[in-house]
C-alpha cells in the first residue's frame, strides 16, 4: 500500500481515500484541484507552478507543505525506489519548492498530460513520517486524505476511519472497510447476504437482474478502455492497407457485443470512448459493408481469401468471441485459426510483434495521450506499437497533443489523429466494456469513476463495506 | 525410531534440492515478463523494461540466478516479492496460519463424518444406511469443490442466513484466547462460523474417500479369523468393533489420509479463491499470474516441506497404531 511502488488498482482504491495528489482526477477525468488550490504554467508550457492548499495537516500532526510534494515526487523518480510509477512522470525534470505553499514542476518539453498523472501518479507523502518509518510506511500509511489508517489484515481487509481534522469536513461514517474476495458471485452474495454495501465487479450473468432489483442499485460506467482486433502490420497480407480494411469492414460490431457481451460493453468507433471528455462524436469506425469488404479484397488480390492466425488469451468470453470472428469473416474467405494462450504469453508475443493478428485490450488512465501515443506513435514501435504503425502525420498530432494546453484544440487534435488512425485501420476498435458495480440502496448515489476506481463520497450515514476484487 | 527419524529428514535436503530446480526452471520457462506486468502497459518503456529487470536480477542467466537463489536459500532468505517489494518468508508466514487452520478444520470435518459411517456402512452391509452413505460417498468425490462452495454459500449464507458467506473475520486460536482470557465467546463464534463453509467445502472429497475406504478396510477386517474368535469368546459387540476390527482397519486410512493433506494443502488454492480466506493458496495464484518467481517458488518450497513431513508423521503414526511396526 505505498504509494510509490504498489502497481495495482486495488492498493490505489483503498490509499486513495488516505492519502491525496496534487489535483484529483473528477468522475469525467478531468483534472480539479485537490492539493493544490490553482495552478498556472509558463508560456513555453513547461513549468508549472501550483499553490498548495494551507493549513492542511496529515494524519500524524504535521504540517502538509511544498516539500513533501518535492519528496514524493523525487523518490519516485529515483530509479532507486524501483517504483512502476516512474514512467508517468519521467517528463519531470525538477520539482522546485518555491516557498512553504508553492511549487513549481519542470518538464523537459513542453507535456500537458503531465496534470493527469499527476493525479494518478503521485499521492503526496508525509516527508518526515515517511523517513522516519521506511518500508513499514506500506503497512501503516499515513497522509492528509479524508479517511485514517486503522488496521490491515493481508488478504482479508483494510479497515479507516474518519478523519474529524479533514479540510473538506468530517466524513459523515464512522468507519469504511475494504475486502477482497476473488469471485465475483461470492462478492455478489456478500452484497446480497448483508455482509457488503458496494462491490466492484459484477457477475455477467446476474446484470439483468440486478437492473430491476429494487433491493440493490446497479451502477455501469465505460472505461476508458478499449478492445481491439490488431494486425501486424510488417507481415504479409495485412501490410496492405486494404486487406485491413476489409477485415474491418467485414466485422458486425454490434452482433459482436449483443452475442458475446450483452450489456457489458457499447460499440467503439475509435479508440476513444465516450465517457472521455476527448470522445467526438463525429469519428466513425469502418462500417459493416460486406460488399465494400468483398471488393477491397479483391483490389488487394485475395478474392479467394487467406488463412488468418488469431492470438487470444484464453479467457471464456474470447472463446466465445472467436465464434462469431470466425463466422463474420469466413463471409469474405478468411478463414481464423485460433490460438489461445495465457495473458503473459499473450504480452510477450505482442512486445515481440510475433504474431499475425491478436486480441487485447488498452486500458489506461482517461488521458487521451495514454490512450493513443504508446499504441500509435512511430517512436513507441518496439514498445507498444506493437502493430508497427507508422504514419507521421499521426506522429505530429500526437506530439502536438502533448504541448496544447487548451482543452478544446486538444480534442480537435486527437479528433484528427482519430481518423486518419481508423482509416490506416492497424486496429480493428470492436468495443469499449463497461465497468460494473452494485451497492445496496443505503450507499445511493455512489457514481463509478469513469478510470474504474470507487471514490467512495464521505456523506453516507452508515459505515461503508466495500468487496474488491483481487 | 529417533535414528529412523534423522535420516528421513536428512533424505529431505536432497529432494527438496531437485524440487527447487524443477520449480525455478518451469517458472522461467513459461513465457511472460514479471517486468512488463508489473509496471503495466501504460507505463512501459523498453529502456525503463531494461533497466528494472537488472536491477532486479533477472537479465542474468538461469544458472546464475539458480545458484544465487540457493546461496540465500541457503541463509533461510526466500527472497524479495518482485510485485509488492516485500520479503517473501514474510509474506508466506502472514498467511500460513489461515491456511493451516483450514486445512486441519477440513481434516477434522471430514474424519468426524467419514469414520462413523464407513464403520456403520460396514457393519450394516447393504442395509439401506450403507447404501445412502454409498451414494452420498460418491457425490463427494465427484462434486467439484468450486461448485459445491458456491451451492453452500447460496444455501447457508444467501437464503438461510446462518453463515457469513466469505472471509476469515478472525482466527480460531485468536477467538479461544478470548474465551480464555475474558470468558466471551463472541469471537470465537464468529471464527468458527467463518470456518465452517471452507471446512466443509474443502473435506467433502476426503471425507468420501475415507468413508469408502474406511467400509472397504473394516469389512476386510470383520472377516479375519481373529474376530470370529473374538465373537465365539463373546466380547461385547462394541469392543469387538472398536478395538478388535477398527484399530486394524486404520492401518491403510492413517496411509491415505496423510498422503491426502497434501492434497488438500493443493485443494486449498480453489476453496480459499472461492471464499477470500486469506491463506497461501491465494498468494500462490496470484503470483502465478504476475509471474513473481520468487513467491512461487517460495509457496512450492513451503508446501512440499509440509507435505513431506506429513508422509513422515503417518510413518511414526503407523508405529504407533501397528505394534508388528518397528523402525530402526
Amino acid at each position: 500500500m505505498d504509494p510509490g511502488l504498489s502497481t495495482d488498482l486495488y492498493s490505489q482504491q483503498v490509499y486513495s481515500h488516505v492519502l491525496e495528489p496534487l489535483l484529483q482526477l473528477d468522475p469525467d477525468g478531468v483534472p480539479r484541484p485537490a492539493l493544490a488550490e490553482s495552478w498556472t504554467v509558463s508560456a513555453d508550457g513547461r513549468i508549472w507552478t501550483f499553490k498548495l492548499r494551507p493549513n492542511v495537516k496529515f494524519h500524524d500532526g504535521s504540517d502538509f507543505t511544498g516539500e513533501d510534494v518535492k519528496f514524493t515526487i523525487d523518490r519516485i523518480l529515483n530509479p532507486d525506489t524501483r517504483s512502476p510509477q516512474r514512467g508517468l512522470l519521467s517528463q519531470i525534470a525538477s520539482v522546485e519548492v518555491a516557498d512553504r505553499n508553492t511549487v513549481r514542476i519542470t518538464t523537459r518539453a513542453a507535456f500537458v498530460p503531465i496534470m493527469t498523472n499527476l493525479a494518478t501518479a503521485a499521492y503526496i507523502l508525509p516527508r518526515g513520517y515517511h523517513t522516519r518509518v521506511g518500508r513499514d510506511f506500506a503497512r501503516r500509511p499515513v497522509g492528509t486524505g479524508p479517511f485514517k489508517w486503522v488496521e490491515w489484515i493481508v488478504d482479508e481487509r483494510i479497515v479507516l476511519e474518519a478523519n474529524p481534522d479533514y479540510y473538506g469536513g468530517r466524513p459523515a461514517m464512522e468507519r469504511v472497510q475494504f475486502r477482497f474476495i476473488p469471485e465475483a458471485s461470492v462478492r455478489l452474495a456478500e452484497l446480497e447476504a448483508g455482509g457488503a454495501d458496494l462491490i466492484a465487479g459484477v457477475p455477467a450473468q446476474d446484470l439483468r437482474r440486478l437492473r430491476v432489483s429494487l433491493l440493490l442499485d446497479l451502477q455501469e460506467v465505460v472505461g476508458t478502455n478499449y478492445r481491439l482486433m490488431g494486425f501486424n502490420t510488417s507481415v504479409k497480407p495485412f501490410d496492405d492497407v486494404r486487406v485491413r480494411q476489409a477485415i474491418a469492414h467485414a466485422i458486425d460490431k454490434q452482433k459482436f457485443v449483443d452475442v458475446v457481451w450483452p450489456g457489458r460493453g457499447v460499440v467503439a468507433e475509435g479508440p476513444i470512448p465516450p465517457t472521455s471528455w476527448a470522445y467526438d462524436e463525429r469519428i466513425r469506425g469502418l462500417p459493416f459493408n460486406l460488399n465494400r469488404a468483398r471488393q477491397l479484397m479483391a483490389e488487394s488480390g485475395h478474392a479467394n481469401g487467406f488463412d488468418m492466425n488469431y492470438l487470444i488469451t484464453d479467457r471464456e468470453e474470447e472463446r466465445r468471441e472467436v465464434a462469431v470472428i470466425i463466422d463474420q469473416l469466413k463471409q469474405i474467405n478468411v478463414n481464423v485459426k485460433v490460438t489461445a494462450v495465457e495473458f503473459p504469453t499473450l504480452l510477450d508475443r505482442l512486445l515481440k510483434a510475433n504474431y499475425d493478428v491478436l486480441r487485447v485490450g488498452w486500458t489506461t488512465s482517461p488521458e487521451p495521450d495514454s490512450l493513443l501515443y504508446s499504441p500509435f506513435h512511430t517512436s513507441a514501435i518496439g514498445g507498444f506499437n506493437f502493430t508497427k504503425y507508422r504514419n507521421p502525420r499521426v506522429d505530429e498530432l500526437l506530439d502536438r497533443g502533448r504541448t496544447v494546453t487548451n482543452q478544446n484544440d486538444r480534442i480537435r487534435i486527437y479528433r484528427d489523429a482519430q481518423r486518419l488512425i481508423v482509416q490506416d485501420a492497424p486496429m480493428v476498435f470492436i468495443f469499449h466494456e463497461k465497468r460494473t458495480y452494485a451497492s445496496r440502496k443505503a450507499v445511493a448515489g455512489f457514481k463509478p469513476h469513469v478510470s474504474g476506481w470507487i471514490v467512495l463520497k464521505t456523506t453516507y450515514g452508515i459505515d461503508v463495506r466495500v468487496g474488491l476484487t483481487r | 525410531m529417533g535414528r529412523f527419524i534423522v535420516r528421513r529428514l536428512l533424505a529431505m535436503i536432497p529432494l527438496l534440492f531437485g524440487i527447487t530446480l524443477v520449480v525455478f526452471t518451469i517458472l522461467r520457462l513459461i513465457p511472460g515478463d514479471p517486468v512488463v506486468i508489473m509496471i503495466g502497459a501504460e507505463n512501459t518503456s523498453p529502456d525503463e523494461v531494461a533497466r528494472l529487470r537488472g536491477v532486479l536480477g533477472l537479465d542474468q542467466g538461469i544458472h546464475v540466478q539458480y545458484v544465487k537463489f540457493l546461496g540465500r536459500l541457503a541463509r533461510g532468505d526466500l527472497g524479495v516479492s518482485l510485485g509488492s517489494a516485500e520479503p517473501v518468508s514474510r509474506l508466506i508466514w502472514e498467511r500460513l496460519p489461515a491456511t493451516v487452520e483450514l486445512t486441519l478444520a477440513a481434516m477434522a470435518v471430514s474424519l468426524a463424518i467419514a469414520i462413523p459411517v464407513g464403520v456403520i456402512s460396514a457393519i450394516r452391509k447393504y442395509s439401506a444406511t450403507d447404501t445412502a452413505g454409498t451414494v452420498v460417498a460418491l457425490l463427494g468425490i465427484s462434486m467439484p469443490s468450486f461448485w459445491l462452495g458456491v451451492m453452500l454459500i447460496f444455501l447457508f449464507a444467501l437464503r438461510l442466513g446462518w453463515l457469513p458467506a466469505s472471509g476469515r473475520s478472525e482466527a480460531v486460536s485468536a477467538g479461544l484466547a478470548t474465551l480464555l482470557t475474558t470468558g466471551s465467546p463472541a469471537m470465537l463464534i464468529t471464527a468458527v462460523s467463518h470456518l465452517i463453509l471452507p471446512a466443509v467445502t474443502l473435506g467433502a472429497g476426503l471425507a468420501a474417500v475415507v468413508t469408502r475406504l474406511t467400509r472397504s478396510s473394516m469389512l476386510e477386517v470383520i472377516g479375519h479369523d481373529f474376530v470370529r474368535t473374538a465373537r465365539a469368546k463373546g466380547l461385547p459387540g462394541r469392543r469387538i468393533i472398536l478395538h478388535h476390527s477398527l484399530r486394524n482397519a486404520l492401518i491403510p486410512i492413517v496411509t491415505v489420509i496423510g498422503l491426502e493433506f497434501g492434497a488438500l494443502l493443493g485443494g486449498a488454492v480453489i476453496t480459499e479463491t472461492i471464499f477470500a480466506w486469506p491463506g497461501i493458496g491465494r498468494l500462490a495464484i496470484r503470483s502465478i499470474v504476475q509471474r513473481d518467481f520468487p513467491v512461487v517458488q517460495g509457496v512450492v518450497l513451503m508446501i512440499a516441506v509440509v507435505r513431506i513431513c506429513a508422509n513422515l508423521a503417518v510413518d511414526v503414526v503407523y508405529a504407533l497404531i501397528d505394534p508388528r511396526i518397528r523402525y530402526a
